[in-house]
This record gives structure tokens, sequence and C-alpha cells, in this order.
């Protein structure tokens, strides 16, 4: 192999163009995987560790059917949970507390600036007493407020200090969509921009905003401790369902949605894995055409090859360590592109402070990747290759 | 019974015949007799390099088989140069390649350089090409992707020998042809005339026993082919390789030192014919 390397390499620059264009489609294939390796490993990591801060003990109940839950968030699901579906979960054995939630947009004035910015809305003693357990809020400066009926509200760390001019200070005054709000308190950083850019006020005034009345678009409910929490998930899927007498809702936990986004990765992997599959059997066939033309062209190099003392095994391996390392040649560009992707995506998330989201350097995926590439390449280059191993020297000389 | 000089077959009662050290030989012309004569250790006691007897080559196209070679015998003496010339079609280049064991003969026996190529396997033909052989061939054959020194190291690449001292070699060589200057360029780069000087330097990369070029000047002008066949000589003289030329120049063949004559496949008696060059003195 390594004595043929300069025949074969000076043979690829000799044909520039050909090589290039036949090594694309493996190219792509390798690329395809290799960012389905690097970013769904990284991603699904990512998934986990922010679920795991959504709360172990807490268990959602959303509208919307349970086989369909990603368009219950995408279409941002209009309150279809009453009071009353409310009161079923906190009566049922096992949860300790429950809180309906409603999250939406409101226009906020400040110090002569207006901005939209994203509300919260729960009890107040509720979302302390879940909030601060199962999700780590703590209040920075000031308190939480404690009765419901007040015009009060607390500030995630930059929704205080990065969406007007002037950083938002304890006991100043905001006008939420018309209403006149004072600042109770600014929270900690949560480490995560979408959490920290939020504001909180309680159920009651939001009705008051909005002239909602009876219903959430999500309950949250905290597992007594020491309770299997699937369990009581489980039990609350019966409860509700009878109360209902339907099963258009959904009761998750951090686990199960991570079994359900999991689940989704997975498709996607699956459908861009069968992408990545037909642009290497795509970059094969090429290759095996390519092979093809190249033994053809060649007759008469191979029957100098063979006048010169190559024998016919010495012809075969030639021409599967080139097929090969078209194939490799390709896995090689792929490798690169596909780190060069996965890396701007890691800055990306970075920069949005997403440190989590992390690609790393795999010896055994770029050493896999250049094998596995190499072997598509010989295997498909390998009936041309035999062809012009056969190549009888005498007729071989005699081609024009 | 074969003319120990030539190789022909002799039949029947032999207008010239010898005797050398109680054993009787018989030759075709007074030509082989003479030489015979000037050294006869060298005819009757050392297997020749090259043995032909009752060589018989047919191609089959499937209808009709095309007899090429019918009977040819021919025997080549180490150290010596010699011309194989004759018409169009007489079968030169197919009796070359069955020298050089790029194919085998259809019936009769071949014996190159001490082997029966009857009993050679495949890879036993290959190892003696590259040992034992150097080709020059009419359209150069040299490997298009590859610089001059590629090509004449290629023998030893394709062995994995391409070693520095092989480089070094195949240096030498290039500047003993006068390429030392053309090393690095492509075939396409190079002159016809130099092109074949690169491939007469592949030629003698290995140090090979024999030397067989199929009309070496057939695609060049008759200055550059006067070069070439001088290099060729020169070799020659300076080495103890046996060099073998097709021609159908018959100023190249004279310059040789022996011609073999192809007629219809088979050798044709070179009676009086001369050899014009004397052995070499080394
Ligand atoms: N592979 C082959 N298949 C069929 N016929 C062949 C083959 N090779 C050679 N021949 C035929 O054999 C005959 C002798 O060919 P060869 O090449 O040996 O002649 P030559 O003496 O070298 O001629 P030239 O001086 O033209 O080179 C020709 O008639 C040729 O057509
Ligand atoms: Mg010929
Ligand atoms: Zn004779």
């Amino acid at each position: 192999m390594r004595a043929y390397l300069q025949i074969i390499l000076r043979s690829f620059l000799f044909r520039k163009r050909r090589t290039f264009l036949t090594v694309l489609g493996i190219v792509i294939g390798s690329t395809l995987i290799l960012t389905l390796v690097l970013l769904g490993d990284g991603m699904e990591r990512a998934l986990a560790s922010q679920l795991q801060a959504f709360g172990g003990d807490l268990v959602f109940v959303m509208p919307g059917k349970a086989d369909d839950p990603l368009s219950g968030f995408l279409r941002g699901t209009s309150g279809d949970l009453k009071d009353e579906d409310l009161r079923r979960i906190r009566e049922t054995r096992g949860v300790e507390l429950a809180m309906g939630m409603q999250i939406k947009n409101f226009r906020v004035e400040y110090a002569g600036e207006t901005e939209v910015m994203n509300f919260s809305a729960s009890p107040w003693e509720e979302t302390r007493a879940i909030f601060e357990v199962s999700q780590g809020f703590q209040i920075e400066s000031g308190a939480w407020p404690t009765r419901d009926e007040q015009d009060l509200l607390v500030l995630g760390k930059l929704a205080a200090s990065d969406r007007f001019s002037r950083p938002i200070q304890v006991g100043e005054e905001l006008v939420v969509s018309g209403k006149r709000f004072t600042v109770a308190g600014v929270l900690k950083s949560l480490g995560n921009p979408d959490d920290d850019a939020r504001a909180y006020i309680s159920i009651d005034r939001f009705r008051a905003i909005t002239g909602e009345r009876g219903t959430v678009m999500m309950a949250v409910a905290q597992v007594e401790s020491g309770l299997d929490v699937k369990r009581v998930a489980e039990d609350l899927q019966y409860e509700l369902e009878r109360r209902r007498g339907s099963g258009d809702f959904t009761v998750f936990t951090s686990d199960s949605a991570l079994e359900i986004v999991g689940g989704v990765l997975g498709v996607v992997k699956l459908v861009l894995g069968a992408f990545a599959a037909v642009a290497l059997i795509v970059g094969g066939v090429g290759i095996m055409n390519t092979m093809f033309t190249s033994v053809l062209e060649r007759t008469r190099e191979v029957g100098i090859m063979k006048a010169l003392g190559a024998t016919d095994r010495s012809i075969l391996y030639l021409f599967l360590s080139e097929a090969g390392l078209l194939g490799a040649i390709g896995g090689a560009l792929g490798i690169l592109i596909s780190y060069g992707f996965a890396k701007v995506i890691e800055f990306a998330a970075a920069s949005r402070d997403l440190a989590i989201l992390q690609i790393d350097f795999d010896p055994v995926v770029v050493l896999g990747t250049l094998f596995f590439t190499f072997v598509i390449g010989s295997v498909f280059g390998a009936i041309p290759a035999v062809r012009a191993s056969r190549l009888h020297p005498t007729e071989a000389l005699r081609y024009e | 019974m074969y003319d120990p000089v030539c190789g022909i077959a002799i039949d029947g009662e032999a207008r010239f015949a010898s005797e050398h050290a109680g054993a009787r030989y018989a030759f075709c012309s007074r030509s082989c007799q003479d030489d015979f004569a000037s050294d006869p250790a060298r005819y009757a006691e050392m297997d020749p390099l090259i043995r032909l007897e009752q060589v018989v080559k047919t191609y089959d196209l499937g209808e009709v088989k095309v007899p090429v070679l019918r009977g040819l015998s021919m025997r080549i003496h180490h150290g010596d140069f010699i011309a194989i010339v004759g018409a169009s079609g007489s079968g030169k280049s197919t009796a070359m390649n069955i020298i050089g064991t790029l194919d085998v003969p259809t019936e009769g026996k071949a014996v190159i350089a001490g082997k029966d190529v009857m009993r050679m396997t495949e890879t036993d033909l290959a190892d003696l090409r590259n040992g034992k052989i150097g080709f020059v061939f009419q359209q150069f054959n040299l490997v298009p992707s590859l610089s001059a020194l590629e090509n004449v190291l290629l023998p030893k690449t394709l062995r994995g020998a391409a070693d520095a001292a092989a480089v070094k070699r195949a240096e030498k060589l290039l500047e003993s042809v006068g390429l030392g200057k053309r090393m690095t360029h492509r075939p396409s780069e190079l002159s016809g005339g130099e092109q074949q000087r690169v491939a007469i330097a592949r030629a003698f990369i290995n140090d090979p026993d024999l030397i067989l070029a199929d009309e070496p000047t057939g695609s060049l002008d008759s200055e550059t082919s006067g070069k070439i066949i001088d290099l060729l000589s020169d070799l020659w003289r300076t080495s103890s390789k046996t060099v073998v030329i097709i021609t159908h120049d018959p100023q190249i063949a004279a310059n040789t030192r022996r011609i073999l004559t192809m007629k219809d496949g088979r050798l044709v008696s070179n009676g009086g014919a001369a050899s014009k060059a004397i052995w070499p003195t080394a």
C-alpha cells in the first residue's frame, strides 16, 4: 500500500477535477453522518441538563394530545385547563402542591421606554414554594410578594438589568399593559437567558390585566418527597381523564419530556442517517464509475506495469487502494467540514450562554470515519480493480 | 538438432558442420559456423540466455485461429547484440512478447534465463520480468502521471523497493542518458527522443540481463533515431547486457553483432548475413 501511494497520488493530481467530483458524494455522506453524531450527542446532553434544571420532582399538565406534545408547545395553547381540573390535581394522592400557570407577552413601560416582555403568572405562595425548591429560584434583592391581589411583580436578573437602558431597581414602578406595578424583587441568575429575561406576576393580577377567567395553560404539581414521580404522574393522568372524560391533555415529568424530545431527536437522526446512507451509496457508485473509466483509460498503463514486473495481485491492490483512498479523502473532507459546522454551532450556542452544547474532537470518530470511507471506496472499487488485474499484458499494451 | 549459434532447427544432412571437444555441431550457414569457430566455448558450453524450440503461437479469434509463430526456434547468447528484422506481420513482436515473458507459447519450448516459461506461475514470470528484463517500446510507454524520475523508479516502486539507493541509481541513469535536468518533467513535457531516453533508463534500473527493444526508433525522426541507437549500443558496449532490437531499419540492423531474420513466424537462415560489430572486449 505504501509503495503504491506515490503512483496513486500522482494519478489523483493528474486527474484533479475527476478526483474531486468523485469524492464529493462521500464528502456529503460523511459530513451528514458526522454532523449527526457530533451534534446529536451534544444536543442530547444539553437537553438532558436543561430538563434536569426543570425540577425532577415536578409533574406538568398541559392541554393537547399526548401523542402531539410539540404542537401544544408551539401553538402556545389557549388555556384549556379549568380551575376544576386544578382542584382535582391538588386532591390527587402524592401531590404536595399544585398551581396553574399562564405565560404571555406584555408591553412594559419604564422610564419613557416601551419593551415587550415575557411574563409567567402563578399564585405567589405556590410559585415561591415550587420554584425555590424545585428549580432553584432565589431572590437577589427585595422579597417575594405574599398577597396575590397586590400590584407587585418579580423580575428575572436579565429582565431587570438588560431590557431598558437604565437597570430597574426594587421599589420602582413599571406599567404593564396599562397597569401600574411595583418591583418587589429581582431574582438571581438561573444561568439560562430565557428564564432570566422573564418577569413574574400573580395569576390574580394576570387575570386583572387580561380579563381571562377560570383557565390556565399549564399546571405544575410538586410531588411529596420520597414518592415515585412517575407513579404520581400516572395517577394524575387517570384522575384527570376521569374528570374530563377524555385524554386531550398531556402529563409529563422532566424524565418523560426527555424521552419525548429524545424520541423526536431519534426520528430526526434516522431521517438524516438515511440521507447520509443514500449519499454514501451514491458516492460509492460514483467511485465505481470513476474506477471503471480509470481502468479503461489506463489499460495501457496496466500493461506497462505488468511488463515492468507488477503481478496481477499488485495491480489489484493498486486499484483497490486507489478506490479506498478516494473514499477516505471524501471522509477526511467530511471530517473537516462537519467539525467546522459543529464548532460554528457550538460557538453560536456559547455566545447565547448555552455552554452546555459542547463538541469534542474524538479520535475514535475520526479514525472510524476514515476507515469506514476507505472500506466503502474499496468495496465499490473491487470489480474495476479485479478487471484491471486480469488484463493480459500484451493485450493491455496493444490498447489504444 | 539445433544450430548452436542462432538456434535454427537443422533437419537432415547439414551443409555446415564442425567438431568441438568430441561433439558434432551443425549450422544453418557459413556465418554461424564461422562465429562458432571464433569462440566455440561460448556457444558449446554455456546455456544461451534465450532458447526457443519449435514455438507455436496461435491467436484464437473465435471462428478462426491465426497462426503467427509456426515453429520458431532461436537462440540468443549472453552479452550478444541482436537485431531481429523481417516483414511486417512476420511475428517479430509476438516473438519478443514470448522472449519477454509477457506471453506464453501455445506450443513448444521457451527457456529464458534458465527458466522454462511453460512451467512458471504468473508471479514467477512477473518476477523474471522485473529482475532480468528491461523493455523499450516503440510508443515509449511511460506512465503519463509520473515524472521522468518516478517512471525510471517504477520497477522498484512496484516492488516496494524505491529506497534512497534506488533513487540515486535512477538519477544516475537519467544523467547518463543526458536528462539530468529533466527529472521532474512529466512525459508530456518531454520530446519523443527524451521520452525514449527515459524508457531506456527505466529498462536499466534493475540491472537486467536482457534489454528488449521493439522498434525503439519507430516513432522518432532519423536524427533522433541515430542518437537513441548510439545510446543503446554504447550501453551494450559498456555493460555486460544482452540487447535485442527489433527494427525495420537496415542501417540499425547492420550496426548490431548479429541479424536474425524472421519470415512467416520462423527464423530464416542468415546465410551470409554479416555480423558487423565485434564482441565487446570488456
Ligand atoms: N492479439 C492478437 N490477436 C490476433 N492477431 C494478432 C494478435 N497479435 C498479433 N496478431 C497478428 O499476428 C501477426 C504478427 O504480428 P506481430 O505484431 O508479431 O508482427 P510484427 O512482425 O511485429 O509486425 P510489425 O513489423 O508490423 O510490427 C499479425 O498478422 C497480427 O495481426
Ligand atoms: Mg511489431
Ligand atoms: Zn545459424
